[in-house]
């Protein structure tokens, strides 16, 4: 399985935290008792992914359909790894 | 009863023996200590704070001796004690106050999770709590007590410390810890400004002490809103910028500021969110302390929510 077949889901079953002001995201992780600071991208991602597992092709679709001007989306496998490294999501498929 | 209802002679013959037992802010000290030069200056910085009934306890026992040894005569040094905990390396028995003021906050923010403590001068005016986090020789302490000059009630000139439950700020208005030039400052500003003995070489330089005013020690039991949060920066020589920042840099600021946020979990970030939500954010660059009261003294003066676009165009202005 390629790396852009993976399915990606939040990483805990524990709830996060979030509080936005603008386009800037605040999201504490209860598992962790971590804070994170998320520009809109990142913040998007992961609230799809606290919804449902997704692929890099499923959130590019879902947020190219929504006809959202979304800045660094070409950067979206990068951002799914970096996600994946503060502990907020993780692979099903590894 | 407040401690300033004991002569000087009597609170030296209690720090001796049994201590002395206050209520300062939320907490409830005791403190023991046989250094002859501490007694009269707390008489004087804590002549206001009420002393404890006999049923009350105290949270923090601090002891102050002399260390066994050459010591205990020679370039003569005190320990000091929370309990049986001893956390600092002997220090100079001339220094006694400002080493209480310094042992005094570590016991807080190494001991205090049942609250969110930043690291801030903080001030109240119409019920509206003026948060001031800030990093030593920031100015924040020139400008609490310049702000306590005009008016201000003093809440706390070292941490704001927020309710976990509600986000207000609850004081603890301890005596203002003034540095270098900034006594002189305070003095000129205030010629009755009612300030203790100065100590020359503290590791933080010259070092002295303003008493808090009766009405703040009084009033200690009443929380504030926080209603501005201002990161202040003197840099001397420059002139003075109040901006708004946005929320989402004032948490990380403030963030950064926090003694134990991390170790609250989601009751700090719950509280300290609470915090800037409710606040207008600004960072406030100055050089003349006139003319940063004055912009302080203007952001009181509206509601908080119309701060926001005052100040920009007063930024704007200015810059």
């Amino acid at each position: 399985m390629g790396n852009d077949e993976r399915r990606w889901t939040v990483a805990s079953p524990s709830p996060l935290r979030w509080r936005s002001w603008d386009d800037e995201f605040l999201v504490f992780n209860t598992a962790s008792g971590e804070t994170h600071h998320l520009n809109l991208i990142a913040a998007t991602v992961l609230q799809r992914l606290e919804q449902d597992p997704a692929t890099v092709a499923d959130l590019m679709g879902e947020i190219r359909s929504a006809s959202v001007d979304m800045p660094g989306l070409e950067q979206l496998p990068a951002l799914l790894e970096t996600l994946d490294e503060l502990g907020l999501i993780t692979p099903i498929d590894p | 009863m407040k401690l300033g209802d004991l002569t000087a002679q009597e609170v030296a013959a209690e720090l001796t023996g049994a201590g002395i037992r206050l209520r300062v802010g939320p907490f409830n000290i005791r403190v023991q200590n046989v250094i002859e030069k501490f007694a009269p200056a707390f008489h004087f910085l804590y002549g206001d704070f009420p002393m404890l009934r006999d049923d009350e306890a105290a949270q923090f026992r601090i002891r102050r001796r002399y260390p066994v040894g050459v010591r205990r005569w020679w370039r003569q040094q005190v320990l000091f004690f929370l309990d049986d905990t001893r956390p600092f390396e002997p220090f100079p028995a001339t220094l006694a106050m400002p080493f209480f003021e310094w042992g005094f906050n570590w016991c807080v923010y190494d001991h205090v999770n049942e609250f969110l403590l930043i690291h801030a001068a903080v001030v109240e005016k119409n019920g509206g709590g003026l948060i001031m986090p800030a990093a030593p020789g920031s100015g924040k302490s020139t400008l609490c007590a310049g702000l306590i000059h005009r008016g201000w009630r003093l809440l706390s000139d070292e941490f704001a410390i927020i309710g976990k439950t509600d986000g207000r700020i609850i004081p603890i208005p301890r005596p203002i810890g003034l540095k270098e030039q900034s006594i002189e400052v305070i003095r000129n500003l205030d010629s009755s400004a009612r300030i203790g003995p100065v100590f020359a070489d503290t590791r933080k330089g010259k070092v002295a002490h303003l008493r808090p005013t009766r009405e703040a020690v009084e009033k200690a039991q009443e929380t504030a809103m926080p209603a501005w949060l201002v990161f202040p920066k003197f840099e001397s020589g420059a002139g003075m910028r109040l901006a708004p920042i946005d929320k989402t840099a004032a948490f990380v600021e403030a963030w950064d500021s926090c003694f134990n946020y991390k170790l609250l979990g989601e009751d700090g970030f719950n509280a300290l969110t609470s915090v800037v939500e409710r606040c207008g954010c600004f960072r406030l660059n100055f050089g003349d302390m006139s003319a940063a009261l004055d912009a302080l003294e203007d952001l009181a003066s509206l509601p908080p929510r119309a701060n926001a676009g005052m100040i920009a165009q007063a930024a704007s202005d200015v810059g």
